[in-house]
This record gives structure tokens, C-alpha cells and sequence, in this order.
């Protein structure tokens, strides 16, 4: 799964702490999220689209080697 | 996240606290024989199976109980140690958590089944022995490992 997390911050000018502190998670988790280490849970990417205003898969794209 | 199976945080200080003289206690039994007289008892045992004389079942016996404490604390400890809260709990760390006590039973008992192969009589006792709390340790340190790593990036 890749994401665009880290252009979408860009856009609001937000730090990966900053986007950390309104989702209730650590800034590691956001780093490893934006990285491709971690595969977040369906509730945290609602969370963190709510945050930026856009629809999930605007943010969160399925690869084809994860079909 | 709800993390409802993880003990309060301070459960950590209070499991280093109680090991660091439970490591000093176990160490002084194993090779010295040392035990407390005054924790001589008369405690009530399911099966008891003496070197010498007949396995008795369901009856008191006299023992000194210093060994069952030294376990009783060691795996009280390493449980407080192993499964108390972070001072940041989020989906990640469970996620780690997880992966990290997979990966301890691997190790665990690729160590055991090593030792099952080459190590015989009182050595192998031994043995089974430490794996009553390889388990926790090996979690321990691979968790903490992979959360240094984490806050590293």
C-alpha cells in the first residue's frame, strides 16, 4: 500500500508530530506509516482522513502487488 | 487504541525492583545452596515424589519454600516487566508487541528443541529449569530492542 500522507501534510503545513497529536498516536507510528513500514488500521486511516478532509483512498492506494 | 490486557505502567519499576533481588537471591541458591531458615513451613503439596521413600499424594510436608519463592518472584517480575503499559500505547506498539512475543516463542523453543538433542540428565534439568523463564526474557528483549529501534528513526 502506498500513501501520499506526506504531501497531504505538506499541504497543511503539519508536522508528522502535529498530525501524531490529533490522531492519538506517536510520531514514530506516522513516520513508519509515511515510510511503508507499517500498514495502519482501517480506524487510524479514517482518523487521519478525517484530519485532511479527503475520502481514504485519496490518501491510502492499494499496489498491485497487494491484490 | 484499547490496550485492555496490559498491566498499569508503574507494573515496570515495580518488576525491576522486585527482580534485582530475585536474580541476587537466585544466584546464592543455585551455587551456594543458600536458603532461609526461617522459611522452614509445613505446606500442603499435590504430589510429592522424594529420592528416597514413596510418591505421596494430596498430604503436608516440611520444606523449606526459599526456591518456590525465588520462582514465584522471577516470574512475577518478568511478567510486570514484559507486559506493562508504555508510556505511549498506539496500534504500533501493539502491532511490535505482537510480533515481538512470536518472534520470542520461536527462539524460545528453537533453544529448547537444540537442547533436547544435545544436552543430557542433570544438565537438560537445568535447562528445563531456565526455560521456565526464557520465554519472558527473550520477549523482553527482542520488544525493547525493536522499541529502541523505533525511536530511533
Amino acid at each position: 500500500m502506498k500513501n501520499s500522507l506526506k504531501v497531504e501534510r505538506a499541504k497543511k503545513d503539519m508536522t508528522q508530530a502535529e498530525l501524531a497529536k490529533l490522531v492519538n498516536v506517536s510520531r514514530q507510528t506516522i513516520n513508519a506509516i509515511e515510510s511503508g513500514d507499517y500498514n495502519l488500521s482501517t480506524i487510524l486511516a479514517l482518523k487521519i482522513s478525517k484530519v485532511f478532509q479527503v475520502n481514504v483512498n485519496e490518501i491510502f492506494l492499494l499496489e498491485n502487488k497487494d491484490l | 487504541m484499547k490496550t485492555n490486557y496490559l498491566l498499569p505502567q508503574k507494573f515496570k519499576t515495580i518488576g525491576i525492583a522486585m527482580l534485582v533481588p530475585t536474580l541476587l537471591m537466585a544466584v546464592l541458591f543455585l551455587f551456594y545452596d543458600f536458603e532461609f531458615p526461617f522459611l522452614d513451613f509445613r505446606v500442603f503439596s499435590i504430589i510429592n515424589d522424594p529420592i528416597m521413600g514413596d510418591t505421596e499424594h494430596f498430604k503436608f510436608i516440611e520444606d523449606n519454600i526459599t526456591n518456590e519463592l525465588i520462582a514465584v518472584f522471577a516470574i512475577l517480575s518478568l511478567v510486570f516487566i514484559a507486559f506493562s503499559k508504555r508510556k505511549v500505547e498506539d496500534e504500533l506498539v501493539a502491532n511490535i508487541r505482537l510480533k515481538s512475543l512470536l518472534g520470542a516463542t520461536y527462539i524460545n523453543y528453537l533453544v529448547l528443541l537444540f537442547c533436547i538433542l544435545f544436552f543430557y540428565n542433570f544438565t537438560f534439568l537445568w535447562v528445563m529449569m531456565f526455560n521456565m523463564f526464557t520465554l519472558l526474557l527473550f520477549f523482553i528483549i527482542h520488544f525493547n530492542f525493536k522499541m529502541i529501534q523505533l525511536n530511533r528513526k
